[in-house]
């Protein structure tokens, strides 16, 4: 099936735009290409709104409506337990965060991981889950997002982003979820201007693409 | 967008014991970048070439927040006596400083998990883009030519690590 031999492609499916031309006022960054019609992909898209949902912060009880963030915004899709690709894709954001640090742009930008296991991450959860991460909290740009239940984790992170996750088997150390990996850059206008579609995103890119957004 | 995809690509959810993947061609790769090693047990402060030049070489890439990569730190610590004296040894974090986390703080971690060898950072994680890595731990050898010989994704054990200083030695 042509979407299942795209999604194994992972992140090799995306190639760097070079077009080179900017689009309406709404994108910054240039056309992002794709080795298929973005169309079907799964997942948003350069130029597509970012899907409009309104989540929790449970650290600080902050809601964030993904639509008027009103900065360049970094989302990733994580669950705190996994021991895999969500701790290379929440430690790239974090690098990525220390590079805006003490910076002018650091309250220019925002990083929002979104979980798909709100049943263990709650605030207490993640705010252990970003000491060990040595995320800044304190620095005022970074907020979990966290569903209220299983089922809109499953609404929010599969239905609207696109992402899949499937709960496994529980271990001795508890169940997991195997997953797509994504992370999604969206500009201060709530569009789409990159989908890093890999498990080890690169974090220079990343960098270089907000600061771009920041202008 | 299409709205929903049943497809759940089989990204690994759960830390694996793998294998150490030996490597026979040179062609296999080419690994040319520069970390900068900290203060540490065993480490002095300097900028370093990875990988080092004329000796076998096994590079530890791994991260502070990484539970599995405390735990290897065992294994290593028992190989790096053993052979510490034909091979080097390289511990290398992606972990970029600042944001309140700094090389002291690696430092401390180093020092609590028995570190006794060069350990550095990468900042905007050259060396695990040079070398495919995905997750962490992940180990290289190279040989002393500089060729990677060998990787090894997941918890690596003390067979495991000999594993690869015989392939790179």
């Amino acid at each position: 099936m042509h979407r299942r031999a795209l999604l194994r492609a992972g992140g090799a499916s995306i190639l760097v735009g070079v077009s080179g031309c900017l689009s309406g006022g709404e994108t910054v960054l240039n056309r992002q290409r794709y080795e298929t019609d973005p169309e079907n992909l799964p997942y948003p898209t350069w130029g597509e709104a970012v899907p409009e949902v309104t989540l929790s912060d449970p650290i600080s009880g902050e809601e964030v409506r993904t639509s008027a963030v009103g900065v360049p915004a970094a989302y990733t899709f994580f669950f705190s337990h996994c021991m895999s690709v969500c701790p290379i894709l929440i430690g790239t954001l974090r690098n990525v965060q220390a590079g805006f640090a003490g910076s002018d742009q650091q309250d220019m930008v925002r990083f929002l991981p979104i979980t798909f296991d709100p049943v263990r991450d709650d605030g207490r959860r993640l705010e252990e889950y970003a000491d060990e991460m040595n995320i800044d909290l304190d620095a005022g740009n970074w907020a979990f997002l966290r569903p209220e239940t299983a089922e809109r984790a499953e609404t929010v992170v599969t239905d609207r982003f696109g992402v899949v996750f499937d709960r496994t088997e529980a271990t001795g150390e508890g169940y997991m979820f195997a997953h797509t990996a994504l992370t999604l850059l969206v500009n201060a206008d709530g569009i789409v201007e990159r989908a890093y579609r890999t498990g080890s995103p690169d974090e220079m890119q990343i960098t270089a693409d907000m600061e771009a957004l920041v202008g | 967008m299409r709205r929903r995809s049943a497809i759940v690509a089989g990204l690994g959810a759960v830390a694996t014991l793998g294998s150490v993947q030996v490597l026979r061609s040179r062609e296999d790769g080419t690994v040319n970048e520069e970390v900068l090693a900290i203060d540490a047990p065993g480490s002095s402060a300097g900028p370093l070439e990875i990988p080092p030049v004329g000796t076998p070489a096994v590079v530890d890439l791994f991260a502070t927040w990484c539970g599995p990569c405390g735990t290897q730190m065992r294994a290593l610590r028992e190989v790096h006596r053993r052979y510490g004296e034909s091979a080097r040894f390289i511990s290398v974090t992606n972990e970029r400083l600042g944001g309140g986390f700094e090389a002291a703080d690696i430092a401390t971690w180093w020092r609590e998990h028995g570190g006794a060898w060069t350990v550095a950072v990468d900042e905007g994680s050259d060396v695990m883009r040079a070398v495919g890595a995905t997750s962490l731990p992940y180990l290289v050898g190279f040989d002393a030519t500089g060729q990677v010989r060998a990787t090894h994704g997941g918890l690596a054990s003390t067979a495991d690590v000999e594993s690869i200083i015989q392939t790179v030695g």
